[in-house]
Protein backbone atom coordinates (compact mmCIF):
# COMPACT_ATOMS: atom_id res chain seq x y z
CA UNK A 1 0.00 0.00 0.00
CA UNK A 2 3.21 2.43 -0.18
CA UNK A 3 1.79 5.25 -2.83
CA UNK A 4 4.62 5.74 -5.43
CA UNK A 5 6.02 8.68 -6.30
CA UNK A 6 4.27 11.01 -8.25
CA UNK A 7 1.18 9.42 -8.36
CA UNK A 8 -0.77 12.40 -6.07
CA UNK A 9 -1.45 15.72 -6.29
CA UNK A 10 0.08 18.72 -4.78
CA UNK A 11 -2.37 19.76 -2.75
CA UNK A 12 -2.50 15.88 -1.39
CA UNK A 13 0.68 15.73 -0.92
CA UNK A 14 1.21 18.87 0.98
CA UNK A 15 -2.32 17.70 3.17
CA UNK A 16 -0.13 14.27 4.08
CA UNK A 17 2.77 15.97 5.29
CA UNK A 18 0.45 18.76 7.14
CA UNK A 19 -1.20 15.45 8.81
CA UNK A 20 1.63 13.70 9.24
CA UNK A 21 3.85 16.49 10.75
CA UNK A 22 1.22 17.12 13.69
CA UNK A 23 0.79 13.41 14.02
CA UNK A 24 4.11 12.63 14.70
CA UNK A 25 4.48 15.89 16.88
CA UNK A 26 1.57 14.87 18.98
CA UNK A 27 3.36 10.99 19.27
CA UNK A 28 6.06 12.69 20.25
CA UNK A 29 4.80 14.42 22.96
CA UNK A 30 3.07 11.12 24.19
CA UNK A 31 6.53 9.48 23.80
CA UNK A 32 8.03 8.82 27.57
CA UNK A 33 11.66 7.58 27.98
CA UNK A 34 10.48 4.29 29.89
CA UNK A 35 8.71 3.80 26.42
CA UNK A 36 11.34 4.64 24.29
CA UNK A 37 12.72 0.97 22.87
CA UNK A 38 9.39 -0.38 22.75
CA UNK A 39 8.92 2.44 20.32
CA UNK A 40 11.88 1.35 18.63
CA UNK A 41 11.37 -2.27 18.51
CA UNK A 42 7.69 -1.93 17.17
CA UNK A 43 9.42 0.49 14.54
CA UNK A 44 11.71 -2.16 13.50
CA UNK A 45 8.93 -4.71 13.22
CA UNK A 46 7.00 -2.25 11.28
CA UNK A 47 9.78 -1.89 8.93
CA UNK A 48 10.52 -5.41 8.26
CA UNK A 49 6.68 -6.23 8.71
CA UNK A 50 6.35 -4.97 4.88
CA UNK A 51 8.65 -7.31 3.68
CA UNK A 52 6.85 -10.77 4.47
CA UNK A 53 4.68 -11.59 1.82
CA UNK A 54 1.09 -13.52 1.83
CA UNK A 55 0.64 -14.46 -1.07
CA UNK A 56 -3.00 -14.90 -1.70
CA UNK A 57 -4.13 -16.23 -5.09
CA UNK A 58 -2.83 -14.36 -8.05
CA UNK A 59 -2.25 -10.94 -5.45
CA UNK A 60 0.05 -10.72 -2.80
CA UNK A 61 0.11 -8.57 -0.06
CA UNK A 62 2.30 -7.73 2.74
CA UNK A 63 2.18 -7.36 6.58
CA UNK A 64 1.71 -3.92 7.78
CA UNK A 65 1.21 -4.78 11.28
CA UNK A 66 0.21 -0.53 11.75
CA UNK A 67 -2.93 -1.77 13.86
CA UNK A 68 -0.71 -3.86 16.34
CA UNK A 69 1.52 -0.76 16.52
CA UNK A 70 -1.29 1.28 17.65
CA UNK A 71 -2.61 -1.33 20.26
CA UNK A 72 1.01 -1.48 22.14
CA UNK A 73 1.88 1.95 20.90
CA UNK A 74 -1.17 4.55 21.29
CA UNK A 75 0.25 7.89 19.79
CA UNK A 76 3.54 7.24 19.69
CA UNK A 77 2.45 4.49 17.25
CA UNK A 78 2.92 8.12 14.85
CA UNK A 79 6.66 8.49 15.19
CA UNK A 80 7.29 4.85 15.06
CA UNK A 81 5.64 4.46 11.76
CA UNK A 82 7.10 7.65 10.47
CA UNK A 83 10.85 6.29 11.01
CA UNK A 84 9.73 3.18 9.25
CA UNK A 85 8.69 4.47 6.07
CA UNK A 86 11.19 6.64 6.28
CA UNK A 87 13.97 4.01 6.38
CA UNK A 88 12.03 2.28 3.72
CA UNK A 89 11.56 4.66 1.08
CA UNK A 90 15.44 5.28 1.81
CA UNK A 91 16.54 1.95 1.79
CA UNK A 92 13.92 0.05 -0.20
CA UNK A 93 12.75 2.85 -2.89
CA UNK A 94 9.16 1.53 -1.17
CA UNK A 95 7.09 4.82 -1.90
CA UNK A 96 9.30 8.18 -1.69
CA UNK A 97 10.03 10.66 -0.09
CA UNK A 98 8.16 13.15 -1.87
CA UNK A 99 4.79 11.14 -1.04
CA UNK A 100 6.11 9.66 2.31
CA UNK A 101 3.66 12.09 4.24
CA UNK A 102 0.68 10.95 2.80
CA UNK A 103 1.98 7.28 3.51
CA UNK A 104 2.70 8.03 6.85
CA UNK A 105 -0.80 9.55 7.48
CA UNK A 106 -2.50 6.83 5.30
CA UNK A 107 -0.87 3.88 7.56
CA UNK A 108 -0.37 5.81 11.18
CA UNK A 109 -3.42 7.54 11.23
CA UNK A 110 -5.55 4.48 11.44
CA UNK A 111 -3.33 3.44 13.67
CA UNK A 112 -3.96 5.61 15.93
CA UNK A 113 -7.66 6.01 15.52
CA UNK A 114 -7.93 2.46 16.28
CA UNK A 115 -6.01 2.31 19.35
CA UNK A 116 -8.67 4.94 20.45
CA UNK A 117 -11.76 3.24 19.61
CA UNK A 118 -10.18 -0.16 20.71
CA UNK A 119 -8.26 1.06 24.02
CA UNK A 120 -10.99 0.21 26.85
CA UNK A 121 -11.20 -3.09 25.15
CA UNK A 122 -7.65 -3.72 25.31
CA UNK A 123 -7.22 -2.63 28.86
CA UNK A 124 -9.86 -5.60 30.06
CA UNK A 125 -8.59 -8.49 30.53
CA UNK A 126 -10.03 -12.19 28.78
CA UNK A 127 -12.17 -12.09 25.77
CA UNK A 128 -12.51 -8.83 25.34
CA UNK A 129 -8.84 -8.12 25.05
CA UNK A 130 -8.31 -10.20 22.33
CA UNK A 131 -11.41 -9.05 20.79
CA UNK A 132 -10.23 -5.62 20.88
CA UNK A 133 -6.51 -6.64 19.74
CA UNK A 134 -8.27 -8.18 16.53
CA UNK A 135 -10.41 -5.66 15.94
CA UNK A 136 -7.25 -2.84 15.91
CA UNK A 137 -5.55 -5.15 13.40
CA UNK A 138 -8.28 -5.81 11.28
CA UNK A 139 -9.90 -2.36 11.28
CA UNK A 140 -6.48 0.06 10.93
CA UNK A 141 -5.57 -2.20 7.89
CA UNK A 142 -9.24 -1.69 6.33
CA UNK A 143 -9.07 1.91 7.39
CA UNK A 144 -5.44 2.49 5.83
CA UNK A 145 -6.89 1.02 2.88
CA UNK A 146 -9.84 3.60 2.49
CA UNK A 147 -7.79 6.55 3.03
CA UNK A 148 -5.16 5.35 0.61
CA UNK A 149 -7.94 4.96 -1.91
CA UNK A 150 -9.01 8.93 -0.55
CA UNK A 151 -5.61 10.18 -1.32
CA UNK A 152 -5.57 8.56 -4.70
CA UNK A 153 -9.46 9.61 -5.33
CA UNK A 154 -8.44 13.13 -4.83
CA UNK A 155 -5.88 12.92 -6.89
CA UNK A 156 -7.86 11.76 -10.07
CA UNK A 157 -8.25 8.08 -9.54
CA UNK A 158 -11.42 6.75 -9.04
CA UNK A 159 -12.31 6.26 -5.40
CA UNK A 160 -14.92 3.48 -5.83
CA UNK A 161 -13.12 1.39 -8.23
CA UNK A 162 -9.94 1.98 -5.96
CA UNK A 163 -11.45 1.26 -2.86
CA UNK A 164 -12.35 -1.50 -4.15
CA UNK A 165 -9.46 -3.34 -5.47
CA UNK A 166 -7.25 -1.75 -2.63
CA UNK A 167 -9.76 -3.25 -0.10
CA UNK A 168 -10.65 -6.60 -1.83
CA UNK A 169 -6.47 -7.22 -2.23
CA UNK A 170 -5.97 -6.60 1.62
CA UNK A 171 -9.48 -8.96 3.13
CA UNK A 172 -7.17 -11.69 3.66
CA UNK A 173 -4.66 -8.98 5.34
CA UNK A 174 -7.24 -7.65 7.62
CA UNK A 175 -7.62 -11.18 8.95
CA UNK A 176 -4.32 -12.25 9.25
CA UNK A 177 -3.47 -8.80 10.78
CA UNK A 178 -6.13 -9.27 13.19
CA UNK A 179 -4.82 -12.55 14.53
CA UNK A 180 -1.78 -11.43 14.47
CA UNK A 181 -2.35 -8.25 16.66
CA UNK A 182 -4.19 -10.78 19.00
CA UNK A 183 -1.69 -13.35 19.75
CA UNK A 184 0.82 -10.94 19.95
CA UNK A 185 -1.17 -8.66 22.53
CA UNK A 186 -2.40 -11.69 24.08
CA UNK A 187 1.25 -13.58 24.26
CA UNK A 188 2.49 -9.58 26.05
CA UNK A 189 -0.33 -9.55 28.23
CA UNK A 190 0.86 -12.87 29.55
CA UNK A 191 4.49 -12.41 29.67
CA UNK A 192 4.82 -8.07 29.86
CA UNK A 193 1.62 -7.13 30.85
CA UNK A 194 3.20 -3.54 31.48
CA UNK A 195 4.15 -2.96 27.88
CA UNK A 196 -0.05 -2.87 27.03
CA UNK A 197 -0.69 -0.15 30.10
CA UNK A 198 -0.48 2.21 27.29
CA UNK A 199 -2.92 5.13 26.39
CA UNK A 200 -3.84 6.66 29.49
CA UNK A 201 -2.53 9.91 28.62
CA UNK A 202 -2.08 11.21 32.17
CA UNK A 203 0.78 9.19 32.95
CA UNK A 204 2.60 9.25 29.91
CA UNK A 205 2.03 13.35 29.85
CA UNK A 206 3.08 13.17 33.90
CA UNK A 207 6.23 11.58 33.64
CA UNK B 1 16.22 -4.49 33.10
CA UNK B 2 15.29 -3.19 30.22
CA UNK B 3 16.85 -5.83 28.36
CA UNK B 4 14.90 -7.78 30.14
CA UNK B 5 11.83 -6.42 29.30
CA UNK B 6 12.35 -6.29 25.31
CA UNK B 7 13.30 -9.84 25.68
CA UNK B 8 9.98 -11.51 23.91
CA UNK B 9 9.89 -8.33 21.50
CA UNK B 10 13.06 -9.33 20.10
CA UNK B 11 11.86 -12.54 19.82
CA UNK B 12 9.31 -11.96 17.73
CA UNK B 13 11.52 -9.33 15.56
CA UNK B 14 13.91 -12.32 15.12
CA UNK B 15 11.17 -14.79 14.01
CA UNK B 16 10.12 -12.18 11.36
CA UNK B 17 13.19 -10.99 9.98
CA UNK B 18 13.72 -14.90 9.78
CA UNK B 19 10.46 -15.26 7.62
CA UNK B 20 11.59 -12.18 5.95
CA UNK B 21 14.21 -13.52 4.40
CA UNK B 22 12.85 -15.26 0.62
CA UNK B 23 9.99 -12.35 0.58
CA UNK B 24 9.47 -10.41 -2.39
CA UNK B 25 9.84 -6.77 -2.90
CA UNK B 26 6.21 -4.62 -3.38
CA UNK B 27 7.73 -2.09 -5.48
CA UNK B 28 6.79 -1.82 -9.13
CA UNK B 29 9.75 -2.15 -11.28
CA UNK B 30 9.92 -1.33 -15.08
CA UNK B 31 12.78 -2.17 -17.48
CA UNK B 32 13.26 -1.06 -21.21
CA UNK B 33 15.50 -2.05 -23.88
CA UNK B 34 15.68 -2.10 -27.28
CA UNK B 35 15.43 -4.81 -29.46
CA UNK B 36 16.54 -4.06 -33.41
CA UNK B 37 13.79 -1.46 -34.02
CA UNK B 38 11.45 -2.33 -31.17
CA UNK B 39 11.75 -0.58 -27.21
CA UNK B 40 10.67 -3.48 -25.53
CA UNK B 41 9.34 -2.39 -21.62
CA UNK B 42 9.04 -4.91 -18.85
CA UNK B 43 7.24 -4.67 -16.09
CA UNK B 44 6.89 -6.72 -13.17
CA UNK B 45 6.27 -6.32 -9.35
CA UNK B 46 8.51 -8.97 -8.23
CA UNK B 47 10.14 -11.77 -10.06
CA UNK B 48 7.36 -14.13 -10.66
CA UNK B 49 4.57 -11.47 -10.50
CA UNK B 50 4.03 -9.77 -14.01
CA UNK B 51 2.24 -6.40 -13.84
CA UNK B 52 -0.63 -7.29 -16.40
CA UNK B 53 -2.27 -4.90 -18.24
CA UNK B 54 -0.56 -1.78 -16.51
CA UNK B 55 -0.95 1.16 -18.50
CA UNK B 56 2.28 2.23 -20.25
CA UNK B 57 3.06 5.58 -21.54
CA UNK B 58 5.81 7.19 -23.46
CA UNK B 59 6.44 10.49 -23.58
CA UNK B 60 8.81 12.82 -24.79
CA UNK B 61 12.22 13.04 -21.87
CA UNK B 62 12.42 16.41 -23.11
CA UNK B 63 9.44 17.99 -24.01
CA UNK B 64 6.92 16.50 -22.42
CA UNK B 65 4.84 15.66 -25.25
CA UNK B 66 2.70 11.91 -25.05
CA UNK B 67 4.19 9.57 -28.12
CA UNK B 68 2.30 6.79 -27.24
CA UNK B 69 0.38 4.87 -24.91
CA UNK B 70 -0.37 1.14 -24.23
CA UNK B 71 -0.64 -1.94 -22.07
CA UNK B 72 1.33 -4.63 -20.95
CA UNK B 73 0.37 -8.33 -21.97
CA UNK B 74 -0.10 -11.35 -20.05
CA UNK B 75 3.17 -11.06 -19.49
CA UNK B 76 3.96 -8.08 -18.28
CA UNK B 77 5.76 -7.05 -21.50
CA UNK B 78 4.89 -3.85 -23.76
CA UNK B 79 6.43 -3.43 -27.20
CA UNK B 80 6.26 -0.21 -29.52
CA UNK B 81 8.54 0.92 -32.52
CA UNK B 82 10.14 4.04 -32.26
CA UNK B 83 7.90 6.48 -33.41
CA UNK B 84 9.90 8.38 -36.56
CA UNK B 85 8.79 11.92 -35.36
CA UNK B 86 10.80 10.82 -32.17
CA UNK B 87 13.76 8.76 -34.64
CA UNK B 88 14.15 12.43 -36.46
CA UNK B 89 14.48 14.95 -33.41
CA UNK B 90 16.54 12.22 -31.61
CA UNK B 91 14.45 12.35 -28.60
CA UNK B 92 15.00 10.46 -25.54
CA UNK B 93 12.17 8.31 -24.68
CA UNK B 94 10.55 8.64 -20.52
CA UNK B 95 8.24 5.36 -20.08
CA UNK B 96 5.67 5.46 -17.34
CA UNK B 97 4.40 2.51 -16.34
CA UNK B 98 0.69 2.89 -14.11
CA UNK B 99 0.18 -0.87 -12.34
CA UNK B 100 -3.02 1.35 -10.87
CA UNK B 101 -3.74 1.47 -7.13
CA UNK B 102 -0.93 3.78 -6.41
CA UNK B 103 1.86 2.12 -8.03
CA UNK B 104 4.19 4.24 -10.92
CA UNK B 105 7.31 3.93 -11.96
CA UNK B 106 9.50 5.53 -14.65
CA UNK B 107 12.59 4.81 -16.80
CA UNK B 108 14.26 6.29 -19.59
CA UNK B 109 15.36 5.44 -22.98
CA UNK B 110 17.85 7.57 -23.88
CA UNK B 111 18.26 7.95 -28.11
CA UNK B 112 21.57 6.89 -28.79
CA UNK B 113 20.55 3.44 -27.00
CA UNK B 114 17.86 2.95 -29.70
CA UNK B 115 19.78 4.89 -32.83
CA UNK B 116 22.53 2.79 -32.24
CA UNK B 117 20.71 -0.43 -31.71
CA UNK B 118 19.37 -0.28 -35.04
CA UNK B 119 21.26 0.87 -37.44
CA UNK B 120 20.23 -1.87 -40.45
CA UNK B 121 16.93 -0.96 -39.73
CA UNK B 122 17.77 2.44 -40.31
CA UNK B 123 19.41 2.07 -43.21
CA UNK B 124 16.67 0.03 -44.93
CA UNK B 125 14.09 2.25 -43.81
CA UNK B 126 15.21 5.74 -44.23
CA UNK B 127 18.69 5.98 -45.23
CA UNK B 128 18.49 3.87 -48.39
CA UNK B 129 15.84 5.91 -50.09
CA UNK B 130 18.08 8.76 -49.53
CA UNK B 131 20.74 7.23 -51.22
CA UNK B 132 19.11 6.00 -54.14
CA UNK B 133 19.58 9.85 -56.40
CA UNK B 134 22.95 9.37 -55.42
CA UNK B 135 23.60 6.01 -57.04
CA UNK B 136 21.07 7.12 -60.08
CA UNK B 137 18.78 4.13 -59.21
CA UNK B 138 15.23 4.55 -60.32
CA UNK B 139 13.32 6.56 -57.24
CA UNK B 140 10.41 4.00 -58.16
CA UNK B 141 8.01 2.60 -55.51
CA UNK B 142 9.99 -0.81 -55.95
CA UNK B 143 12.93 0.68 -55.31
CA UNK B 144 12.77 0.47 -51.51
CA UNK B 145 14.34 -3.17 -50.85
CA UNK B 146 15.88 -3.30 -54.26
CA UNK B 147 17.67 0.02 -53.30
CA UNK B 148 18.13 -1.29 -50.12
CA UNK B 149 19.93 -4.30 -51.63
CA UNK B 150 22.01 -2.67 -54.24
CA UNK B 151 22.69 0.70 -52.43
CA UNK B 152 25.66 -1.10 -51.00
CA UNK B 153 26.90 -2.42 -54.68
CA UNK B 154 29.09 0.70 -54.81
CA UNK B 155 31.22 0.54 -51.77
CA UNK B 156 30.88 -3.19 -52.45
CA UNK B 157 33.84 -2.40 -54.38
CA UNK B 158 35.84 -2.06 -50.98
CA UNK B 159 34.14 -5.22 -49.93
CA UNK B 160 35.22 -7.22 -52.48
CA UNK B 161 38.80 -5.53 -52.56
CA UNK B 162 39.26 -7.15 -48.91
CA UNK B 163 37.82 -10.22 -49.21
CA UNK B 164 37.10 -12.28 -52.79
CA UNK B 165 35.35 -14.97 -51.40
CA UNK B 166 32.87 -13.28 -49.95
CA UNK B 167 31.61 -11.15 -52.89
CA UNK B 168 27.51 -11.14 -52.18
CA UNK B 169 27.73 -10.29 -48.27
CA UNK B 170 26.16 -6.13 -48.53
CA UNK B 171 26.93 -3.95 -45.62
CA UNK B 172 23.19 -4.27 -44.40
CA UNK B 173 23.13 -7.90 -44.53
CA UNK B 174 26.26 -8.00 -42.53
CA UNK B 175 25.05 -5.06 -40.00
CA UNK B 176 21.93 -7.62 -39.22
CA UNK B 177 24.16 -10.73 -38.99
CA UNK B 178 26.33 -8.96 -36.55
CA UNK B 179 23.33 -7.60 -34.62
CA UNK B 180 21.49 -10.36 -34.18
CA UNK B 181 24.93 -11.96 -32.86
CA UNK B 182 24.85 -9.51 -30.16
CA UNK B 183 21.42 -9.65 -29.53
CA UNK B 184 22.38 -13.80 -28.92
CA UNK B 185 25.27 -12.78 -26.85
CA UNK B 186 23.97 -10.06 -24.26
CA UNK B 187 20.43 -11.33 -24.14
CA UNK B 188 21.52 -13.42 -20.98
CA UNK B 189 23.45 -10.47 -19.62
CA UNK B 190 20.04 -8.39 -19.86
CA UNK B 191 18.07 -10.65 -18.17
CA UNK B 192 20.49 -10.96 -15.70
CA UNK B 193 19.66 -6.92 -15.04
CA UNK B 194 16.19 -7.48 -15.15
CA UNK B 195 16.81 -9.40 -12.31
CA UNK B 196 19.01 -7.88 -10.58
CA UNK B 197 16.37 -5.01 -10.71
CA UNK B 198 13.83 -6.95 -9.77
CA UNK B 199 15.19 -8.20 -6.88
CA UNK B 200 13.70 -7.29 -3.37
CA UNK B 201 15.90 -5.59 -0.95
CA UNK B 202 18.87 -7.44 0.28
CA UNK B 203 19.95 -8.81 4.09
CA UNK B 204 22.14 -5.74 3.94
CA UNK B 205 19.33 -3.02 3.98
CA UNK B 206 17.07 -4.90 6.54
CA UNK B 207 19.92 -5.10 8.56
CA UNK B 208 21.30 -1.76 7.97
CA UNK B 209 17.46 -0.39 8.60
CA UNK B 210 17.52 -1.87 12.12
CA UNK B 211 20.40 -0.52 13.00
CA UNK B 212 19.08 2.87 12.30
CA UNK B 213 16.41 2.19 14.30
CA UNK B 214 18.48 1.13 17.00
CA UNK B 215 20.94 3.90 16.20
CA UNK B 216 17.73 6.60 16.45
CA UNK B 217 16.14 5.06 19.52
CA UNK B 218 19.62 5.19 21.27
CA UNK B 219 20.21 8.65 20.23
CA UNK B 220 16.62 9.89 21.87
CA UNK B 221 17.49 7.67 25.32
CA UNK B 222 20.85 9.81 25.50
CA UNK B 223 18.58 12.98 25.29
CA UNK B 224 16.05 12.16 27.29
CA UNK B 225 17.68 10.51 29.84
CA UNK B 226 19.89 14.48 29.97
CA UNK B 227 17.06 15.70 30.49
CA UNK B 228 15.73 13.41 33.28
CA UNK B 229 18.72 13.48 35.47
CA UNK B 230 18.27 17.06 37.03
CA UNK B 231 15.17 15.34 38.35
CA UNK B 232 15.93 13.25 41.35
Amino acid sequence: MHISEGVLSGPVLAGGWALSAVGVGLGLKRLDYDRLMTVAILSAAFFVGSLIHVPIGPVSAHLILNGLLGAILGPAAFPAIAVALLLQAVLFQYGGLIVLGANVFDMAGPAVACSFAFGPLLRRAGKARTVGAFCCGFFAVLLAALLTACALALSGEGFIATAKAIVVAHVPIMLVEGVVTAMAVGFLAKVRPELLAQVPPHNALGS
Amino acid sequence: MILHRIKPVAASLALLAVLAAPALAHRVNVFAYVEGNDVVVECSYSRSERVRFGDVDVFDAASGAALLAGKTDEKGEFRFSVPPAARAAKADLRIVLKAGEGHQNTTEVKAAEYLSAAPAAALADSAAPVATPATSAPSSPLAGPVAAASAPAQPGGQVAGQGVAAPALDAAALERIVEAAVEKTIAPLRAMLVGEKEKGPGLTEIVGGLGWLVGLAGIAAYFASKGKKPQP
